[in-house]
């Protein structure tokens, strides 16, 4: 209800608003005129018929005819005075039928409905908004970071550029202001001065202009992503504090994904002292028993937080079996992952080459990575002008099974999928799961709907730029608080919410309350890293905490306020 | 790391008698004792932290090959041995074959990273079909020694 009065005073301000206006007031005149002068007209052809009728007569007749409700009970009788009724019908016709109800559509109802279609698509941010994160659009990667930035409750505004699509975007519940991302006014009225950070996800050159406009206006940091390596110079130069290339990121993450060369750990992100890896079972005395039976903490002090099973993520349990295909999820430290490493490392997978669909940009980042841990691959690419005589490629459809068979299908540890197109990923993770129930496969997504069906096609792990961008931003936010295991499972970093505070592990029941498992607690001089159930929570300490999307969601919906 | 970086070579043995896991524990870790590698006091023990590392899971990583190994604090440097069981013992090794050919790890606790390279640069040896293929049929600790050398040399690695 709070839209009304503003959109009566945007009504009231409007001066298109004010000249429609004034052009009713001139049609009213004419139209009291016209039905002036057709009641005396009537007055006198009815006295010229012989007959007298009253001036409110005239009226009321005029405007039956005009109007062309023609009640029939005052009728003329001679010609003239017919002819004469027909000049007021058509006129009437003419005028409240036809140039009325325009004028009221035309100069009335579209200039509220553009009053009201303004009020949903401002043209400045109020004041009292600080600390927000600016988006210069709404492309797949800030889908992703506004329901992030929407979760951990960090005010945002979207530049749309024009009102059409701010419409749009407000329809999907978004914040919207109207601004072109390359003009400095834009960047004053979205308050960017009091921003905590603005991100750019266009090309790169409009990012370029837009870090250079709002260096016009203010310090305010600012992230853009970029497609091409030496636009990372530029970017930088035109005024932006971050870069993200994230073709360059998938292709890394990916590679750091494939894991099922041996059964060591494979480090995928850090938290202080701890470290969040991942280990295959693959081939390990470890397939077949639970966690229970195994015991791996009378051996060694890294803790299980969780299991992959092809792509699901489950929270490890003292009855969680382990099987062929399971990746176990570890946090520890350092010494105790090599302690890991030292029990396992002799349980070897294979050393044949990893097998890369796709070499593109996400596909040559990918080689790149593994390039540097030594770890031989061989890239399945169809366009010739991408095909380098290295030794590495193989030049042909990763479609068809003798160009798979060339390139090592039947031996390698794992298929990483990279090209940008997910029918073609869906249907290649499928086909390789055929040939190889027992290969390690991760796929690239580019947009989230199809996440669920790469995984269901046989994929072990998925990964999009929209989540790994939109989580590499948000850590810039958060001071690195947010780590991406794989697509819709986070390690998370939080305050003891106040209601958790002075209470055990287990008696806080967040895993059975939120299905987020607590995997250290940072005291902030020293983290206790896999606290027992008896631990107490302080209040001023931190949470690190693994779960998957749902479970994070419904733990900041539960405790945790920015 | 080097194979002659910690494996001593008067305790390789190419024929062992044992006929268990074990026993072919208990004698290479006397072997070691033998040469002086380790103290015979603390023989026992070393043999239970092995035997303890063998409830997480069997060190016979397949293809008639194991590694059992421990870190023991009376241990001041990494020391290690290599046998060969021509007939080959049971050792619950994951793929269920019989087990010929043995290497055996001992690393102080305070080393951990000696400890894991040691351990990778046998497990990538050990890759090598060929390499395994003749330490199986080494008949004297002389021949495996000269077999090592050649690993050590890079002759054997793909």
């Amino acid at each position: 209800m709070r839209v009304f009065p503003s959109l009566f005073l945007h009504f009231l301000n409007s001066r298109a608003s004010r000249r429609n206006l004034k052009t009713l007031r001139q049609l009213i005149y004419a139209l009291t005129g016209m039905v002036a002068a057709y009641s005396i007209a009537f007055h006198f052809l009815m006295a010229w018929e012989g007959r007298t009728f009253s001036w409110i007569t005239g009226v009321y007749w005029t405007l039956t005819v005009m109007s062309t409700l023609g009640f029939g009970d005052i009728t003329f009788h001679s010609d003239i005075g017919r002819l004469f009724s027909i000049v007021v019908l058509l006129s009437g016709t003419v005028f409240m039928l036809i140039l009325l109800p325009f004028t009221l559509v035309q100069f009335f109802y579209a200039p509220w409905m553009e009053a009201q279609a303004a009020a949903r698509a401002p043209r400045r941010v109020p004041k009292e908004v600080t600390g927000h994160v600016v988006l210069t659009r709404y492309g797949p990667v800030d889908a992703a970071l506004v329901r992030k930035l929407t979760q951990y409750h960090y005010p945002y505004v979207v530049l749309a550029p024009d009102v059409a699509e701010a419409l749009r975007l407000h329809d999907q519940d978004l914040q919207v202001m109207v601004g072109e991302v390359d003009d400095p006014d834009t960047y004053r009225k979205v308050g960017v001065e009091r921003a905590a950070l603005v991100v750019t996800t266009h090309s790169d050159t409009v990012n370029t202009n837009v870090a250079f406009t709002v260096r016009e206006i203010a310090e305010t940091p600012v992230v853009a992503t970029a497609l091409e390596a030496p636009s990372v110079d530029i970017l930088e130069l035109a005024g932006c504090n971050r870069v993200l290339q994230l073709a360059e990121m998938l292709g890394h993450s990916l590679a750091w994904r494939i894991i099922g060369r041996d059964a060591k750990t494979h480090v995928i992100g850090q938290f202080d002292d701890l470290l969040i890896a991942e280990a295959s079972a693959a081939n390990t005395p470890l397939v077949g028993r639970t966690l229970q039976e195994i015991r791996l903490p009378d051996h060694v002090k890294v803790n299980v937080v969780g299991i992959w099973e092809r792509g699901r993520f489950e929270t490890a349990r003292a009855s969680t079996c382990i099987s062929q295909h399971d990746v176990l999820v570890l946090a520890g430290t350092r010494t105790q992952l090599d302690e890991y490493d030292a029990l396992f490392c002799i349980y070897h997978a294979s050393d044949d080459p990893v097998v890369i669909l796709g070499g593109g940009r996400v596909g040559r980042a990918c080689a790149r990575a593994l390039k540097e841990q030594n770890i031989a691959y061989r890239i399945v690419e169809k366009h010739p002008d991408r095909v380098h005589d290295d030794g590495h490629y193989i030049r042909g459809d990763a479609a068809d099974l003798e160009i798979l068979k060339q390139a090592g299908i039947d031996k390698a540890p794992a298929v990483a999928i990279t090209t940008h197109d997910d029918d073609m990923n869906v249907y290649l993770t499928l086909y390789c799961r055929r040939l190889r129930p027992d290969v390690q496969i991760i796929s690239r997504a580019t947009l989230e709907r199809n996440i669920n069906t790469l995984h269901r096609a046989g994929a072990d792990f998925v990964m999009s730029y929209a989540s790994m961008g939109a989580n590499a931003i948000f850590n810039l936010l958060q001071r690195g608080d947010v780590l991406l295991l794989a697509e819709g499972v986070d390690v998370f970093q939080v305050d003891v919410p106040p209601a958790l505070a002075g209470k055990t592990l287990a008696s806080s029941a967040i895993r059975q309350e939120t299905g987020c498992s607590v995997i250290a607690i940072d005291h902030g001089d020293g983290m206790q890293v896999n606290p027992d159930p008896t631990a107490v929570l302080p209040a001023q300490a931190e949470l690190l905490l693994i779960g998957d999307a749902e479970a994070e969601s419904r733990f900041h919906q539960r405790y945790a306020r920015r | 790391m080097k194979f002659s970086d910690f494996i001593n070579v008067e305790s390789i043995r190419a024929q062992l008698n044992a006929s268990d896991k074990e026993s072919v524990i208990r004698e290479m870790v006397g072997a070691l004792a033998e040469a002086g590698q380790v103290q015979s006091s603390d023989h026992e023990g070393i043999i239970k932290a092995i035997m303890k590392r063998e409830e997480l899971g069997s060190t016979g990583i397949g293809r008639g090959v194991a590694v059992p190994h421990t870190k023991h604090p009376s241990v001041d440097h990494l020391v290690g041995t290599v046998a060969v069981s021509p007939a080959g013992v049971d050792f619950n090794s994951l793929d269920g074959e019989k087990v010929q050919l043995f290497f055996l790890l001992v690393s102080p606790p305070d080393r951990p990273g000696d400890h894991l390279r040691a351990l990778e640069n046998i497990s990538r040896q050990l890759r090598d079909g060929m390499f395994c293929k003749f330490l199986k049929q080494s008949k004297s600790a002389e021949e495996i020694r000269q077999l090592l050398d050649e690993a050590d040399a890079n002759q054997f690695s793909s």
